[in-house]
């Protein structure tokens, strides 16, 4: 797995709100190297979220560049960013319901993931029974996401992020509302992303995930702090 | 790519939408399937009762060709008829010979039909003899046989083809003679007769000889006619209307054309004559109404049906709208999303084309078995196929547009949505102008005036959908601006739920939609509830009236017996049989005359208040009525105190008619004289006692010569126990004593004085002045139909004899039943006394009450009346629900009860997608200490409130499009009577009230039940739909 490097310069992002102008993001640069792996940690309203979902092509900043493996998202048509997310960047959004089909086993939500990766990557990806064995998921591909808990869920919402092997990996709080147990083991499938090459960034409130990456940056009203 | 495994767990995953999208689909494609399939069989069976009802001899053909008999008449016609080929596919073929033969029996002069037909024998009841066989055999009626005399072994002469020339034979050696070897009974109806004279026995008008029926010869006897006889050859071609689909019409009427052209091109007096042509013109005319109705009606249930699909499509798409921004959060491309997105709604459109066409075939059938004509077929054909394809076509076009918006929508967006369904400004727009569209139509159609009463357009059917639309699209407009009203109102209350149900219904005008959709269902449904009933008891007054009673026996009595006699000898008190007799008056009188059992007619015969100004009862008392005593005489002689006013020239005898055990007597009292004086006579041996019957002054002098006169009578006395005893003779009552007419109307008066009477008489011709004794009351009370007296300063009615019987219109009568306008009553009795001979033109019936017992008709075969045919009430509606506007109507009801099942269905949807995003408001109000039951308030008020609305509107809309429109709705077929009626039905429309009240009740009561359940505090941890 080759990790994409993230560039993000000088990126602002103005939302519009009953009529005032909200700063989401005041100017912002980063660079974060291939293989790495970053938090971005901060408190509600800072800013991390939108700069995760512009990062995912989600949305488009209001100034600035947010570049990708070298390729600038935010400049990108909505068909190449489709293109990038399904090739080259997993992303993992809060709550398992957004991440998941509800009517799948956890087995055909993998693959309906690897679905979307091309067809001359897609024969190189592990097949989802193998991925979700080595996430400790192999217990319940068959089992339909009803059936999961909470924790299950979460981590098979990461493990659906990771199914096209994706240079970057974008999460969304994937710790929120877990018991330490679930955080651990979802902790450890980012360690293990991470040192499978995979650019990792994660979005917390968890200073224990801050604490296993390489790299923890604090945002504040839209601009990173430390 | 999604895979179809996957697609078909994510139809089951959300089967509940799934369910009512199929369901959607599946009416819409049956409803478009429906239309076409229904004016299908619906014009098949309109063909086939066209053809059913027609008399055999006017769908099929006779053929006939005259010639003289040694040129082989029949030889040739078939020649003929094997050269222009069969006229109809499976037809049958009865031939004839026949001629007329001019004979004399023990009442004169008669005239029989010679007859030979091709199987006569098997369609006659043989009563004595046998068929004939040899060139001189007969057969003969038992009537003819008692009315000439004739038996079997007596011979039969006369003349053929009217050649009598003052008794004898015109031609030399034209007179044939031939011996009854059999005699037959009068059939019963049976379309191998063809509607043939054959079977007719009456007086002859003027000077021509009685009619008998006919007299059956073999063929050899019809072959060895003398050479001078003109023969007709014939031909009869009977249609079988179960063997003619319309797929044949074409076919049959080229058929029909070149079978007759054929014949008649050959210049030897051949004629083709059947009113088939006219027959299946009708039957078209029906059809095109009805397909025109059908049509107007489907589009409408399919514009509906779009509707609820576009809703419910746009809802199941909205439901997909979280796997859309996975879909497209995961990268997959357009082409891959878009299919993710219309997988579902498309498979389940293909899915309800071949559910749509079962369903459509199902409906179809049940229909056609209900009320179509025994026997019509129901087959898929191409416009229904047509039809389906339109509907998936229409179909895939709502879903996609129901789909574009998720699948345009950006995927942030998608899930910052709280998962209601906002009407975009373009579906406002949309609905504004389906609103304003609906208002201007109705305004333009009510302008071109479709809806006066008599309409045969199908246009008025659709008025109801335009005006229930411009309510409920109006309507609901105002529901938010009433409910804003109402919460500043209740935000001061103490009770939560009122105010959060009115602050919901005001703030989220989404359910408004569904409060629209709901109104015009239950608009068209309340329409078509309500015009499917008045419609119904139309139909079933219409086939009372036309019929007359619930069944109606059409008899034939031997000679002269008495009808109403024969029929109260098996009801006795006249409660559930009535002897009628249909005539046709032969001047005085226009239309039909029925001459009724006065007694029986208010137990048996159907009525309406408004058939005349006078009840039932009362009706059969005037036209009934006590007639005048008789006179009887018991004494030894009889005498009549006389005193001429005018002395009739030249001078007279005097006679009285007296009839006693050996029947009517003329009495001679002697030469009038000038002055007071007693005329008597003996009375012959009386038994028991005779009747005075009348006063006659027999014409002296001239034969043929004028009488003029005017008698007082003032007294008539009989002679007992050696005295003259003064009868008690009513001579001043009106009406109790009149002249007998006779020829063309005399003049004559009878004034009734305090003493007596006064008789002024001026008679010519030969006619004799004769003052009877009434035996009816006099004048012959009748009940008229408008128009039907000709002359109502002299109102008489005359039969085919010349007599001429003075009336009394004691009352008008609109309709009459059976006979409709234009036609009148009378008693039977008592025209029969008036009119000895009207019977004989006049088609006797026994009408039966619902009370007749099971075994009514076999009571009255006992008792020696001929059964011809029977009508019933029942048949008669069963053929009137199936005439093309009752079928239409039809097609309206099925089409709003599916526009019901429709709504009941996007109902169903909406509520369950908006459950689980509303039990999450609930949860909230719940955690922040709302009481559940304020709650459950707001829930149930919510649900009232747009349900409730809907049903206010609709039902307004429905009733008043129901006062508006079904007079112009055609109902029955053209002409008839009575006069249609359009009240509402007050006891269904209340049902049909309550009952959608209920469901309504009980809809929003278990919606807020099921939505309180759901709302629990936990949910709050889960994420958001």
């Amino acid at each position: 797995m080759t990790g994409l490097d993230v560039r993000v310069e000088a990126l602002e992002m103005v939302y519009e709100v009953d009529g005032e102008q909200v700063h989401a993001l005041r100017g912002v640069d980063l660079e974060i190297a291939a293989g790495s792996s970053v938090a971005l940690l901060g408190p509600s309203g800072s800013g991390k979220s939108s700069l995760l979902t512009l990062l995912a092509g989600l949305q488009r900043p209001t100034s600035g560049r947010a570049l990708i493996g070298g390729q600038d998202v935010s400049a990108m048509s909505e068909r190449a960013l489709l293109a990038l997310r399904a090739r080259e960047v997993g992303v993992v959004v809060q709550g398992p319901a957004r991440n998941l089909l509800p009517y799948a086993n956890a087995e055909d939500n993998v693959r309906f993931a690897q679905r979307a990766v091309p067809r001359d990557r897609r024969d190189r990806l592990r097949p989802p029974a193998d991925l979700l064995e080595q996430l400790g998921l192999g217990h319940v591909r068959r089992s339909r996401l009803g059936a999961l808990s909470g924790g299950e869920q979460q981590r098979l919402s990461l493990a659906v992020g990771l199914a096209g092997a994706p240079g970057l990996l974008l999460a969304d709080e994937p710790t929120s509302q877990l018991d330490a147990l679930n955080r651990a083991h979802v902790v450890e499938m980012l360690i293990t992303a991470a040192a499978g090459g995979t650019t990792i960034v994660v979005v917390t409130h968890d200073e224990h995930i801050a604490s296993q990456v390489d790299r923890a940056m604090y945002l504040r009203d839209g601009e990173i702090v430390s | 790519m999604p895979s179809l495994t996957l697609a078909l767990r994510a139809l089951w995953y959300r089967r509940g939408v799934s369910l009512a999208v199929l369901l959607v689909a599946t009416i819409t494609t049956a409803a478009a399937a429906a239309g076409a399939l229904y004016q299908r069989a619906g014009g098949e069976s309109v063909l086939r009762d066209a053809l059913t009802a027609a008399t055999v001899s006017t769908s099929g053909i006779e053929v006939t060709s005259a010639d003289l008999p040694q040129n082989d008449p029949l030889g040739r016609l078939q020649k003929q008829l094997a050269k222009a080929g069969p006229p109809f596919a499976d037809t049958r073929r009865v031939l004839s010979l026949q001629n007329s033969l001019d004979t004399g029996g023990k009442q004169g002069p008669a005239r029989t039909r010679l007859l030979w037909r091709e199987g006569a024998c098997e369609h006659l009841r043989i009563t004595a003899g046998h068929c004939p066989t040899g060139p001189q055999d007969a057969l003969i009626s038992t009537r003819m046989m008692r009315s000439t005399g004739f038996g079997i072994g007596s011979q039969i002469t006369g003349c053929p083809g009217a050649q009598t020339y003052f008794g004898a034979c015109s031609q030399p050696g034209g007179s044939v003679r031939v011996r009854v070897v059999g005699t037959y009974a009068l059939p019963e109806a049976d379309p191998y007769w063809f509607d043939g004279p054959y079977f007719e026995a009456h007086s002859g008008n003027n000077d021509q000889p009685d009619t008998l029926d006919a007299t059956f010869l073999s063929r050899a006897g019809a072959d060895h006619l003398p050479a001078t006889a003109n023969v007709t050859a014939v031909a009869q071609y009977l249609l079988d209307p179960a063997t003619v689909r319309l797929d044949d019409e074409a076919r049959l009427r080229a058929q029909v054309t070149h079978f007759t052209n054929t014949l008649e091109a050959g210049q030897d007096g051949t004629r083709a004559i059947t009113s088939l042509a006219a027959v299946l013109d009708k039957a078209d005319a029906d059809r095109r109404d009805l397909g025109r109705s059908v049509l107007v009606v489907t589009l409408q249930l399919v514009a509906l049906a779009f509707v609820v699909l576009r809703l419910v499509v746009a809802d199941a798409s909205e439901a997909r709208g979280g796997e859309v921004a996975l879909a497209k959060l995961r990268g997959y491309g357009a082409g891959p999303t878009l299919l993710l997105g219309l997988l579902e709604p498309i498979v389940l459109l293909i899915l309800a084309v071949p559910l749509g066409l079962l369903a459509a075939d199902v409906a179809v059938r049940l229909l056609g078995d209900a009320v179509l004509a025994p026997g019509t077929p129901v087959v898929i054909r191409t416009p229904s196929l047509l039809a389906a394809a339109g509907a998936l076509a229409g179909g895939l076009v709502a879903a996609a547009y129901a789909g574009r918006r998720v699948l345009t929508r950006p995927v942030l967006e998608q899930w910052r949505r709280t998962g209601d369904v906002q009407p975009g400004r373009a579906g406002t727009v949309i609905e504004m102008l389906v609103g304003m569209g609906s208002l201007i139509g109705l305004v333009a159609l009510l302008s071109r005036g479709v809806l006066h009463e008599g309409s045969h357009s199908a246009l008025p059917l659709l008025v109801p959908l335009l005006l229930v639309v411009v309510v409920a699209v109006l309507g609901v407009r105002l529901l938010p601006a009433v409910c804003a009203t109402l919460v500043r109102r209740t935000r001061a209350s103490s009770r939560l739920g009122p105010f959060l149900a009115v602050r919901t219904v005001a703030r989220r005008p989404a359910g408004l939609r569904l409060a629209a959709l709901l109104a015009v269902a239950v608009g068209l449904a309340t329409f078509a509830v309500d015009g499917s009933l008045v419609a119904a008891g139309n139909r079933a007054e219409r086939a009372s009236t036309d019929v007359g009673a619930a069944k109606v026996v059409i008899v034939r009595t031997e000679g002269t017996a008495d009808l109403r006699r024969l029929v109260r000898r098996v009801d006795p008190d006249g409660t559930w049989a009535m002897a009628a007799e249909l005539w046709l008056p032969f001047g005085g009188m226009r239309g039909t005359v029925l001459a009724v059992d006065s007694d029986a007619f208010p137990h048996v015969a159907h009525w309406r208040d408004d058939f005349a100004p006078l009840s039932q009862a009362k009706l059969a008392a005037a036209i009934g009525g006590p007639a005048p005593s008789r006179l009887l005489l018991t004494g030894d002689a009889v005498a009549v105190d006389l005193t001429p006013v005018t002395l009739p020239t030249p001078t007279q005898d005097v006679q009285l008619l007296v009839t006693g055990a050996h029947g009517q007597q003329t009495l001679p009292l002697g030469e009038l004289r000038a002055g007071t004086h007693r005329y008597a006579a003996r009375l012959p041996a009386c038994g028991a006692g005779c009747t005075l019957d009348g006063i006659v002054v027999p014409p002296g002098g001239q034969p043929g010569a004028d009488v003029k006169g005017a008698l007082r009578i003032t007294g008539i006395a009989d002679h007992r126990a050696g005295g003259w005893q003064l009868l008690p003779v009513d001579l001043g009552a009106p009406g109790a004593w009149h002249q007998q007419l006779v020829g063309s109307p005399a003049t004559s008066e009878v004034t009734p004085l305090p003493n007596g009477l006064t008789w002024s008489f001026s008679v010519s011709g030969g006619d004799v002045p004769v003052l009877l004794r009434s035996t009816l009351p006099w004048p012959l009370h009748v009940a008229a139909g408008n128009g039907a007296v000709m002359d109502p300063a002299f109102p008489t009615v005359a039969n085919f004899d010349g007599l001429f019987v003075p009336i009394d219109p004691v009352t008008a009568v609109d309709v009459v039943p059976q006979q409709g306008r234009e036609s009148s009553l009378v008693d039977l009795d008592f025209v029969r006394i008036a009119l000895p001979r009207f019977e004989e033109f006049a088609t006797q019936q026994v009408w039966l009450s619902d009370a007749a017992p099971r075994d009514a008709v076999e009571r009255l075969r006992a008792t020696g009346l001929q059964i011809v045919d029977t009508r019933t009430t029942t048949a008669q509606r069963a053929l009137l629900d199936r005439s093309a506007p009752a079928l239409g109507l039809l097609l309206f009801a099925f089409a709003a009860a599916a526009a019901a099942v429709l709504a009941a269905g996007a109902t169903a949807v909406a509520l369950y997608l908006s459950g689980r995003r509303r039990s999450f408001e609930l949860a909230a109000m719940l955690v922040v200490g709302a009481p559940r039951r304020s709650l459950l308030a707001a829930a149930v008020g919510e649900q009232l409130l747009v349900l409730g609305t809907a049903l206010v509107l609709g039902v307004t809309g429905g009733l008043a499009a129901a006062l508006l429109v079904l007079p112009a709705v055609p109902e029955l077929p053209e002409g008839g009577a009575p006069a249609l009626r359009y009240a509402p039905h007050v006891g269904g429309l209340t049902l049909f009230l309550v009952v959608l009240a209920t469901v309504v009740v009980v809809t929003a009561a278990g919606a807020a039940l099921g939505l309180l359940r759901q709302a629990r505090p936990g949910l709050l941890r889960e994420a958001a739909p």
